[in-house]
């Protein structure tokens, strides 16, 4: 049923597009850019995979099941704008640093990079989490169902 | 110093993580992780309290938001240390009774991890300094409690308890949070360590606050008339009651009138307010208490009746009362607490709570028997026990506070009387001969020793309190100077000589004889109606049905309506007053029109005309995405490369979305729905477009200041460390905006999910499913269902 434009486009596509994100991400400081970008360009991906193959595919696309990506995502920022508190310092306070690294001389290191991964890795996981939730077609059940068929249904609670 | 309340609260929030992960399998393991926590809290109390005992008040405070003057503070002083220790020792013994009462069977984990998590927030409660830490630490254990009520989480009137307690104790919560509010910003002063200085000045504002503050407190301490939830509450497991409801939650109420006696005390509704709520409380749950069968009942309403004395005296005031209230509030935790234990000990040796069928029990356990008359003295106030000699402090103080005082006093003698009876009868009951007939129920020796010893124990500390009384005098007396002025050196007596506090005891004590005299092994009869059990929850479900039939009102389920409401409201609202006041200035100023811009509109125009007029939703979604993109250009054009780029990146996103979900929908749309016709549409759609024009070019020309944009140009490198001034406001200058952001994507993420999954959890995949399992030919009317259905 799937075109071999749209398979061979999700073929050659993926791959340039997460290699794309990452850029998006690393120069979202200085360049346009950003980690709300990049996440979206991830789920672009993701969703592309969904139409050429399938949901469950495009998961794999993902280093964790969605509902992990939203947890770590928010968990990650949520941690940037709090461990200033623990250095005596303010919610959200976020230092930064300039380090010369072999290859990639003067680097700058900022803990907005930190929260910037968060806001990608959730917004990637909100995605995920749609698609997981839809499944491939209306009729089928979806993953997130199927895995609830499995575990057993819970009772139900008045 | 600040080390000390971090290591308090962290402690217990280890200790409930810790407890409830051993849980059940490791019972042993998890019944000492309960454990130390308390201990943790004692060995830091006391190594505290030589400082605190010479009047020393130790704080600490770390500020959380300074930019809002948030701030964590806390104290340590003699009130704090006395309610610190109560919670810790009460909690020691209660774990210990909990290993007991769950024994091999029950649920440990859960229940000892949420009764840490509650020690923690009692704790953090106590030693609170600023309004809203106090504040905190009471939210919390409303919280605590109602996972604590409702652990038995399959019956459905541990629930409705659970769910009542939360109800009412959180209201008064807000209550008390408006109060707090109230008080501080009439006083610009957050602090009890600095109100207690300055005081408050009269006024409205102030006044409201007390009475709310007073709401507050007399929900949390189930008071006249937030009682019920009291004795609903005894659905919960005995060790949460003799926890919760005796020596730790309820007494929060109490608690939070000691501390603020000496800010609100002179104001002018606290004494009225305070003392009216009490005494009303004091004797109508006295006789509910004798009203009840069910032992838990009887000590539920006890205590009700028990705080409302506590809260009498409160309302009355001066030295020698807080005094006798102090020392009444450690009496009657122990006490309480131990009658708890043996009554959950009675419950789980026989099967049952219920008075007249308990008989023999004290006889056949006499630790258990220790336990119960010894803690029924003392709650009674029978001389040489710790109770006597609170009570003896409260009345002798209360004959010394002029009229009201004098009154009052009568009041809780009254109150005493009915004490004393319910006490005999629940003592009574199980001094009856031993049932001949062996126990339905064979328990574990073991099992028998952790259930009784706790309450035993708390007997006999009620005993050694009662003969010396001197022993708290340290602790209760620099606790009375952390709120009030103190003109001697406190000293509780055993014996007051022949005074008519004296009198009034003995009176009580005869009072409660006679009364239960004459009403034989029965109960009180009812005096006057109270509402049946469950109004509460028929009132909630009441609310329920009541919310349901307003959203079958105003939810239509129609989308198209939704729209128009929507649309129609944005015009009406902002779109009136903006052409008054363009009809006013007179003019609409204009802008920047260059020709690139003018055939860039008109594509994007064109693009949407085709969106909307298309029958077919492919190439409805086609001609919005490039709409989309055409947006995408105009901020490519204006210079915005961040903003174009995530544009395109959520057209592309959304296009690839709209033709996933294409493939479960018809090609072609449906006729109209006839719900609006096509001259509202016309006029809606003309409206919006108009609006949104005239707003874009009267608000980019009414700037008259110098936009903050350029200060953040200006900040963002050097404080944010880049060079993309959006990227740096994003994650750095406005991040808690993002932060926020993104919690809302998380929150509705899930609920999309939710929304999904559960609407098919119950839809047609399921017969589908079965007819698949059982590899029959499809049956018919499922598939014909199924069809419906979509």
């Amino acid at each position: 049923m799937t075109s071999p434009l749209l398979r061979d486009g999700d073929r050659i596509l993926v791959p340039p597009l997460m290699l794309f994100a990452l850029y998006l991400l690393m120069a979202g400081h200085n360049r346009p850019g950003g980690g709300f970008v990049a996440g979206l360009t991830v789920a672009a991906a993701v969703v592309l995979r969904a139409q050429a193959r399938s949901v469950d595919d495009a998961l794999k696309l993902l280093p964790a099941a969605p509902v992990t990506m939203l947890a770590a995502g928010l968990g990650l920022a949520g941690l940037v704008a709090l461990a200033p508190i623990l250095g005596g310092g303010g919610v959200l306070d976020q230092p930064f640093v300039e380090v010369t690294l072999p290859l990639f001389q003067k680097v700058k290191l900022t803990a907005a990079f930190v929260f910037d991964i968060g806001v990608a890795g959730l917004v990637v996981g909100v995605v995920a989490a749609v698609l997981d939730a839809f499944g491939d077609t209306g009729t089928t059940s979806s993953p997130a169902q199927a895995r609830r068929a499995r575990d057993g249904r819970r009772p139900e609670i008045r | 110093m600040i080390w000390f309340f971090v290591t308090l609260l962290t402690a217990h929030v280890i200790g409930a993580v810790l407890t409830a992960v051993l849980g059940t399998r490791l019972p042993r393991l998890a019944v000492a992780a309960a454990t130390i926590p308390h201990v943790v809290s004692i060995a830091l109390l006391a190594s505290k309290a030589p400082q605190v005992l010479d009047g020393e008040r130790l704080t600490a405070s770390v500020p959380w938001a300074p930019g809002l003057d948030l701030t964590l503070s806390f104290q340590l002083d003699g009130l704090a240390l006395m309610m610190g220790l109560l919670v810790a020792v009460a909690g020691i013994l209660v774990v210990l009774f909990a290993a007991g009462y769950t024994g091999r069977s029950g649920k440990m984990g859960p229940m000892l991890g949420g009764l840490v998590a509650f020690a923690g927030a009692m704790q953090m409660l106590v030693v609170a300094d600023d309004l809203l830490t106090l504040f905190l630490g009471w939210e919390l254990t409303s919280i605590a409690s109602f996972g604590l009520i409702g652990q038995t989480h399959h019956v459905t009137a541990a629930r409705d308890a659970a769910r009542q307690a939360l109800l009412v104790t959180g209201t008064g919560g807000l209550a008390l949070l408006a109060g707090l509010v109230l008080i501080g910003q009439a006083t610009d002063t957050w602090t009890l360590s600095a109100l207690a200085d300055t005081g408050v000045p009269g006024g409205a504002a102030v006044e409201a606050g007390v009475l709310l503050v007073v709401i507050g407190a007399a929900t949390k301490s189930a008071q006249f008339p937030f009682s019920t939830w009291l004795p609903g509450a005894m659905a919960a497991p005995t060790p949460v009651s003799a926890y919760l409801h005796s020596a730790t939650m309820v007494k929060a109420g109490v608690f939070l009138l000691l501390r603020m006696s000496p800010v609100l005390g002179d104001t002018q509704t606290w004494t009225p307010l305070v003392v009216s709520v009490g005494c009303v409380t004091l004797l109508t749950a006295g006789w509910r208490a004798l009203q009840a069968d069910d032992a838990k009942q009887l000590l539920a309403w006890s205590t009700v009746s028990q705080l409302g004395l506590l809260i009498t005296a409160i309302g009355v005031g001066g030295e020698e009362v807080l005094l006798g209230v102090l020392a009444l509030v450690v009496a009657h935790a122990l006490a309480k607490a131990g009658l708890f234990m043996v009554v959950g000990a009675a419950d789980v040796i026989t099967g049952t709570r219920d008075v007249r069928r308990l008989t023999g029990v004290w006889r056949r356990f006499p630790s258990l028997g220790i336990g119960v008359v010894a803690c029924g003295a003392s709650l009674s106030g029978i001389p040489l026990l710790a109770g006597f000699v609170a009570k003896e402090a409260v009345l002798e103080g209360l004959l010394h506070e002029g009229t009201l005082g004098t009154w009052m006093a009568v009041a809780v003698a009254a109150g005493s009387a009915l004490t004393v009876a319910y006490t005999l009868r629940l003592i009574r009951a199980g001094l009856g001969p031993v049932d001949p007939q062996p126990s339905r129920r064979a328990v574990d020796p073991v099992r028998v020793r952790l259930l009784a010893w706790p309450g035993a124990a708390l007997g006999v500390l009620s005993l050694a309190v009662g003969l010396a009384p001197g022993v708290q005098d340290g602790v209760v007396g620099t606790a009375l100077a952390s709120i009030s002025e103190v003109s001697e050196t406190p000293h509780l007596y055993i014996w007051h000589g022949f005074t008519v506090a004296l009198g009034l005891s003995t009176l009580a004590i005869g009072g409660g004889f006679l009364v239960i005299r004459l009403l034989g092994t029965g109960h009180a009869p009812r005096l006057w109606p109270t509402p049946p059990e469950g109004t509460f929850t028929d009132g909630v479900h009441l609310l329920g049905d009541l919310a349901r039939r307003m959203s079958r009102i105003t939810q239509s389920g129609s989308l198209p309506i939704y729209l128009a409401t929507m649309l129609a409201v944005l015009i009406v609202l902002p779109g009136v007053p903006l052409v008054a006041a363009a009809v006013i200035e007179g003019s609409v100023p204009g802008s920047v029109v260059r020709p690139g811009d003018v055939l860039l509109a008109l594509a994007i125009a064109a693009a949407a005309v085709v969106t909307a007029r298309t029958e077919r939703r492919f190439a409805a979604i086609m001609s919005l995405g490039a709409v989309g993109f055409g947006i995408a250009l105009v901020f490519v054009r204006w210079g915005a490369p961040d903003l174009a780029l995530t544009q395109m990146v959520v057209e592309t996103l959304g296009l690839l979305l709209f033709v996933l979900a294409l493939r479960d929908l018809p090609r072609r749309f449906g006729p109209d729905p006839a719900l609006l016709s096509p001259a509202l549409r016309w006029i809606l759609a003309a409206g919006v477009g108009s609006l949104v024009t005239t707003f874009t070019l009267v608000a980019s020309a009414a700037r008259t200041a110098t936009p903050p944009s350029a200060q953040l140009a200006a900040l963002a490198e050097p404080d944010g460390g880049g060079k993309n001034i959006v990227n740096v406001i994003l994650t750095d200058i406005r991040a808690l905006d993002t932060l926020g952001e993104i919690t809302v994507l998380l929150v509705a993420a899930i609920g999309i999910a939710v929304m999904v999954t559960t609407g098919r959890d119950t839809g047609p995949s399921l017969p589908v499913e079965e007819v698949v399992d059982s590899d029959a030919p499809a049956d018919p009317t499922t598939t014909g269902v199924m069809e419906e259905t979509r």
